[in-house]
This record gives C-alpha cells, sequence and structure tokens, in this order.
C-alpha cells in the first residue's frame, strides 16, 4: 500500500524555438487516482508526460507533485515518481530477473527479496518462464512488458506511463489494465496517455484531451 | 546506510554489468601486461633519453620555460571544461545510470565511485609526465631535488582540482559551460597586461612551481593546496546537482561509442559526438532555384544551424591552408610535415560541410527518394564543400603570406583543397566493414585483426597524410607544376572509385 501523491499542473505549456510543443495545460489530481491523457499523435501527450517525470522543464507555468515541484536532481522526487516513456535502458547481459533483482536492491531491499520480488513481478506479468532471458531475445509484446516491469519493480507514489498497452495483446492489455487498476485502489497516483478506449474507460477516473499546439502564424 | 545499499548492489550485479569472465579479466591483465613491456617501458625510456638531451634540458631549465607550462596548465583546464559536457567524470553505463542513479540515494552516495575513479585516471594522466620531467630535471638536470618533489606534489593536487573542475562542468548548462570556458580563458589573458594579477590565476599556481634555475617559493604550493581541500569538499554538492537527463544522454553516446570502436566503426563512433541542430529553425532553407543552389543554399543552412561546428570546420580549414603554405615555403627543413598536417586537418575540417556527400550515400543505397541520379546528387552536394575548402583553405594561405611566407605555389594549395573534397566523397561512399578483415590473425601478443581494422578505417587519414607529404616533396623536386599533376591524379583515381561505389549503390 502506497500513500499517493496529488499532482497540481497550472499554465504549464512547452515550446522550443518558438514552436509549441504543447498547448496550455492545467489539472489537478487527488492522490490515488488516475487521469487518462488522450488527444492526436503531436498534441503533446508524451511531452506533458515528460514534464510532470521532471525530465522537461515547462516553458510556463508550474508543476506540484505532492505539494513540491518536479526536480530530477532531488531524491525525494525520484522516489515519489516512476515513469515509462520510451525504451527504458536496458543491460544486454543481464537477464530479466537480474534486471528487476538489481533495480529492487538499488531501491534498498535485501538481494534475497529483490530476487523473490523480481521472479513475483515477472509472473504477475506473465513473463515468468523468461526470467533467465537477455532483453534481446523477446518479442516486441514481451519487450513492453518487461519495460513495465522495469517501471513497477521499483516504489513509487506517482506512476507516469506513455501507451503502456503498445504491442500487447488483448489479454496483455486486459492484464496490465488490472494491474494498474490495483495499484490505484492500493495509493497511486496514475497518468497515462493512451489511445486505447477500453484502458481508458476501465482505469480513469479522468479523461484530459490535449489539443495540438498551434504554432504562431 | 547508503554505503550498504551500494555494497549489496555492486555484489548483485554491477560486477557482472559487462559480462567479463575471468578470462576475459585475465585477457585484459596479460594484455595489460604485454602493453606496458611492449611500449610503454620503451615509451617512458625513449622520452627520458630525449628530454635528457642537453638542448632540450636547458629549455626545460630556462626561466622561460614556466610560461609554457603555464599555457599547458591552461589548456589542461579548458579541456577538463569542454570534456564535461561530452564524457562527465561521474558516468555509469545507462542501465546503472537509471537504476543506480536514478533511485533514492543522493547521488553523492551513488556516483562517488565513478567520480573519483575518473579522477584517479585523470591525475595518474597528468602526474606522471610531471614526475618524468621532474626526475629529468632532478637527477640528471642537476636541479634542486625538493623543489622537483613539490612540482610533483603541486601536480597532483592540481590535477585533483581539475577533475573537481570536470566534474562541476559536467553538471553545468551549456550555455554556462561556454561562459565558464570564455571566463577561465579571459583570466588567462589578464596577467599579459596586469601581471600583478598573475597569483589569482589557477595557471600561474602550477608554473610558480615549476623546478628551473629560479628559486623556489612556496606561495603556489599553500594556495594550489587551499584550492584543493575547497574543491574537495564541493564534491558531494556538485554530485548531487548532476541532472538525470544529461547523465543518462551521456551513458547512451559512451555506450553506443564504445560498442562501434569495438567493432571498428569508427565514422559512427564519432558520429555520436556530431552535435545537433539548435538554431535557426525557420531559416528557409529551400529557395526556388536551380538544383544545384538549391542543395548548396540547403546544405550551407544545415551548417550555419550547427554554429560551433560550422566555426570549428572553418577554423580548421583555414589553418590547414596556413599550415601547408608555410610548409610548402620551409626549404632545408623537415617541410613535408606541415603540408600532410594541413591535408589532415582539411580532411578533418571539411567533415563539417560534407553531410550532403554522407546524404547522397545514404540515398545511392535506399528507395530513391529524388528524382535526381546519384551522380546528380553528389555533384550537387558537391557545391558546399567545394567552395568552402577553395575559400577557406585559400583565406589560410594569405594568412600564411601576411605572416611573412612567400606563396611560390598556390597551384598545390588549391589542388590539395580540392583534392580533400574527393577525399570526402571517397569516404562517404566506402562500404561497410568486409568481414573478411574480421578474420582473426593470431600472434604471439593476441588478435592482431584490430590492427587490419584499424587501417582500413583510417585509410582517408592515411590518404590525406600521404598526398599532403608527397605533393610537398614533388614541389622540391620536380616544382609545383608536377605537383599539382600529382595530387589531382590522386583525386581523380578517388573520385572514379568513388562514383562506381556510389553507381553500384
Amino acid at each position: 500500500m502506497t500513500t499517493g501523491s496529488g499532482i497540481v499542473v497550472e499554465g504549464v505549456t512547452v515550446s522550443r524555438g518558438g514552436l509549441p510543443l504543447l498547448a496550455p495545460v492545467d489539472f489537478a489530481l487527488e492522490p490515488a487516482s488516475s487521469l487518462a491523457l488522450s488527444g492526436h499523435n503531436g498534441a503533446g501527450k508524451t511531452t506533458l508526460l515528460r514534464v510532470l517525470a521532471g525530465l522537461t522543464p515547462p516553458t510556463t507555468g508550474r508543476v506540484l507533485i505532492g505539494g513540491a515541484p518536479t526536480n530530477e536532481r532531488d531524491p525525494r522526487f525520484r522516489a515519489r515518481v516512476a515513469a515509462l516513456i520510451g525504451l527504458p535502458p536496458l543491460a544486454r547481459n543481464l537477464t530479466l530477473t537480474e534486471h528487476l533483482t538489481l533495480i529492487r536492491v538499488s531501491w534498498g531491499a535485501t538481494t534475497r527479496d529483490a530476487a523473490a520480488g523480481a521472479r513475483q513481478l515477472l509472473s504477475d506479468l506473465r513473463l515468468e518462464n523468461l526470467g533467465s532471458r537477455f532483453p534481446h531475445e523477446l518479442s516486441s509484446g514481451q519487450t513492453q512488458l518487461f519495460c513495465l516491469a522495469v517501471t513497477l519493480a521499483r516504489p513509487f507514489e506517482v506512476l507516469l506511463l506513455d501507451e503502456p498497452e503498445q504491442r500487447l495483446d488483448g489479454d496483455r492489455r486486459e492484464l496490465v489494465t488490472a494491474m494498474l487498476l490495483t495499484l490505484k485502489n492500493d495509493g497511486t497516483t496514475v497518468v497515462f496517455a493512451s489511445h486505447n478506449a477500453t484502458m481508458i474507460s476501465t482505469l480513469a477516473d479522468a479523461t484530459l484531451a490535449l489539443r495540438e499546439p498551434v504554432a504562431p502564424a | 546506510m547508503s554505503s550498504d545499499r551500494l555494497r549489496t548492489l555492486r555484489r548483485a550485479g554491477i560486477g557482472h554489468q559487462d559480462g567479463r569472465t575471468l578470462q576475459d579479466s585475465a585477457y585484459v591483465l596479460y594484455m595489460g601486461v604485454l602493453l606496458a613491456a611492449i611500449v610503454g617501458i620503451p615509451a617512458v625510456r625513449a622520452a627520458t633519453v630525449l628530454l635528457a638531451q642537453p638542448a632540450v634540458l636547458a629549455t626545460l631549465r630556462d626561466p622561460a620555460a614556466s610560461d609554457a607550462v603555464y599555457l599547458v596548465a591552461t589548456a589542461i583546464l579548458l579541456v577538463a571544461i569542454l570534456m564535461g559536457g561530452v564524457r562527465g567524470p561521474a558516468l555509469l553505463n545507462p542501465f546503472l545510470t537509471v537504476a543506480v542513479a536514478g533511485n533514492d540515494l543522493p547521488r553523492r552516495y551513488s556516483l562517488r565511485r565513478p567520480f573519483h575513479l575518473s579522477q584517479m585516471v585523470m591525475a595518474a594522466i597528468l602526474v606522471v609526465p610531471a614526475t618524468l620531467l621532474a626526475f629529468i630535471l632532478g637527477v640528471t638536470g642537476g636541479g634542486n631535488l625538493v623543489h622537483c618533489l613539490v612540482f610533483v606534489l603541486g601536480s597532483a593536487l592540481f590535477a585533483t582540482s581539475a577533475g573537481v573542475l570536470w566534474l562541476w562542468s559536467q553538471q553545468l548548462r551549456k550555455s554556462r559551460r561556454a561562459l565558464l570556458a570564455g571566463a577561465l580563458a579571459a583570466v588567462t589573458v589578464i596577467p599579459l597586461l596586469f601581471p600583478r594579477a598573475l597569483p589569482f590565476v589557477p595557471s600561474a599556481w602550477i608554473a610558480g612551481l615549476w623546478p628551473d634555475e629560479s628559486p623556489m617559493s612556496w606561495w603556489p604550493l599553500v594556495v594550489v593546496a587551499f584550492a584543493t581541500v575547497a574543491a574537495l569538499a564541493a564534491v558531494p554538492r556538485l554530485l548531487d546537482n548532476l541532472d538525470g537527463v544529461e547523465l543518462l544522454s551521456q551513458a547512451h553516446r559512451w555506450q553506443s561509442v564504445g560498442t562501434l570502436g569495438y567493432v571498428g566503426d569508427f565514422a559512427g563512433a564519432f558520429g555520436q559526438f556530431r552535435a545537433k541542430p539548435s538554431v535557426g529553425r525557420r531559416w528557409r532553407a529551400v529557395l526556388a532555384a536551380p538544383p544545384l543552389v538549391q542543395f548548396f543554399v540547403a546544405d550551407l543552412v544545415g551548417t550555419f544551424r550547427v554554429p560551433v561546428r560550422f566555426i570549428t570546420g572553418a577554423m580548421t580549414l583555414l589553418l590547414a591552408g596556413f599550415v601547408s603554405t608555410l610548409g610548402l615555403d620551409a626549404a632545408g627543413h623537415p617541410g613535408w610535415m606541415l603540408p600532410a598536417c594541413g591535408a589532415l586537418l582539411g580532411y578533418l575540417g571539411l567533415g563539417v560541410f560534407s553531410d550532403g556527400f554522407r546524404h547522397a550515400a545514404d540515398s545511392a543505397h535506399g528507395p530513391s527518394v529524388y528524382r535526381y541520379s546519384n551522380r546528380q546528387l553528389v555533384a550537387f552536394h558537391a557545391a558546399l564543400p567545394g567552395v568552402c575548402a577553395v575559400t577557406f583553405v585559400g583565406l589560410g594561405e594569405l594568412l600564411a603570406y601576411l605572416a611573412g611566407a612567400s606563396i611560390d605555389s598556390p597551384g598545390v594549395i588549391t589542388a590539395l583543397a580540392v583534392f580533400i573534397v574527393v577525399l570526402r566523397l571517397y569516404d562517404a561512399a566506402k562500404p561497410d566493414l568486409p568481414v573478411a578483415l574480421m578474420t582473426p590473425v593470431p600472434t604471439p601478443a593476441g588478435d592482431a585483426s584490430g590492427l587490419v581494422i584499424l587501417f582500413w578505417q583510417a585509410d582517408s587519414v592515411l590518404v590525406a597524410l600521404g598526398v599532403g607529404a608527397a605533393a610537398s616533396a614533388v614541389v622540391g623536386a620536380a616544382g609545383p607544376p608536377a605537383a599539382v599533376l600529382v595530387v589531382l591524379a590522386a583525386g581523380s583515381a578517388l573520385l572514379l572509385y568513388a562514383l562506381r561505389r556510389l553507381s553500384a549503390g
């Protein structure tokens, strides 16, 4: 059971070289609730997730997570927020179980507990038979599930996911949706971008439809 | 607590990160011992013999030698600052960057180990030559032994401070890093105008310890020691302040460089450092004009969008023209070395303006995108490198003339400028590394196939050096027109090869 953190986004925009990447966004999200980001390609879903993760500074506005500004350099912020935005870096020479074990150990688990937790997570995602494989030996759908596992292996209060349903078949989409729902019910605040209507309707307490940023004439 | 976690983490996986077995480690050790025995010891011995020559010793003992130390120390500090943006001292591989430096441990703990390792490597690189010089001066040169030892100690402290400067630069933004480098360069120049400012310049501290014939003063050692203590005290805060996005970006880049370097793809490895466009997003790159002008303008605007790269390329071409002109002017000297270096500099500098050639080569190997044939594309993309090579190399030639060199062979310099354009095209058209070259070549020192690959990868560099040197030799032996013919003949051969490669797709 985690204690989720609320998120406040006020007047956030992102632009680069005068070109807008994210139109103004405002929202407030209670702890232990979930928000779906929808919108066409290029609407700024990934950009907004990167802003929330502290990876991209907003051009205007501010973001508070758990009452504190986003700051990737702050260990407390890093402890609070987990994110899957694009492919996370994977080590070619570590097996799936070793990856997850290493991540859990880095967050303070003993090696034995971390290994057990890693096996459990792989099992939850129906990857238990692949624990001794290397990342390059996975199919694209298995890679997506493993990337989720890498993100979920660590503790967090806020979970940011960019199209977690990518490349997954129907069964696995349901599995992931159910897993995220459990996390939310356990107290995690979830923000996810998705193009899947079922996932949005099942998981999201609210939906934010992003409109495409308009370049100045 | 955090140290326990890091220790557990290391036991859990960091040691196996690169998949190295005990045999691999033993082989690395074996290679290290062989390299030290075959290359390291003879190199140190040769350097010692060279430095112990009376003429060299006299130069080292000359009071003016400390000026050279001042400049070298400044260069070291500038390199430390610039390196921070390319490869900081506190760096892990991408996975560990996320798993270790991305967790809730303050980075003062999680990145302390890689930082200290980098700092030790840097200190070793700086202290070894300092010790060698001090040894030569102290033992062979009859210098003051205490003075020599103090210089070695001061070098170690200076290297430690430079390591912290490297870390400081790693956590700075690009603009602030440039500002820091500019400030250091400015501070270095100030004592030329106001000599009383010398004690406040870091480079002067180590220069003040140089064991020449002047009496030893202790103040530089005290100052550099204080500076080092202050710098080390700042390390934890600097480590905490490292940006995770930049850490991951550097980690990815260096992993790619390592992979590409391992398989011998040096062009790909260098490509990792190619700056990305940052300005001029709204500049008009495509004009309504004949295709040659269209491609010239598009390529030119593309290079302008990476201003630092453009300036670096232009300056390097300028230097190439300057150096080549000086070399062709230097009668009775080993003058051939200068045109060889000039051709090499020209080849390196022109890389900035040759992205179009790479694009044409890529287009030749894929489905047709443009309406033009491969040869037409090459011709269009040749406009920018051609104009830039002739212009900037010519300006370098003019500068050499203004500096006092005589211009007896302007045709040779122009021919060399045209030649490096063709060499760039040849380089872009080069096929992938043939698999046959990766066949093991067993020798007592291990597999020498790496050397074969190295020669294959560095062929353009070797050709540039060879043609530059040959041009100089032919100017001396048969006159400038013959040298022009030699350069153009070499260029024609390369051009034919490159066009045939591109036509083959």
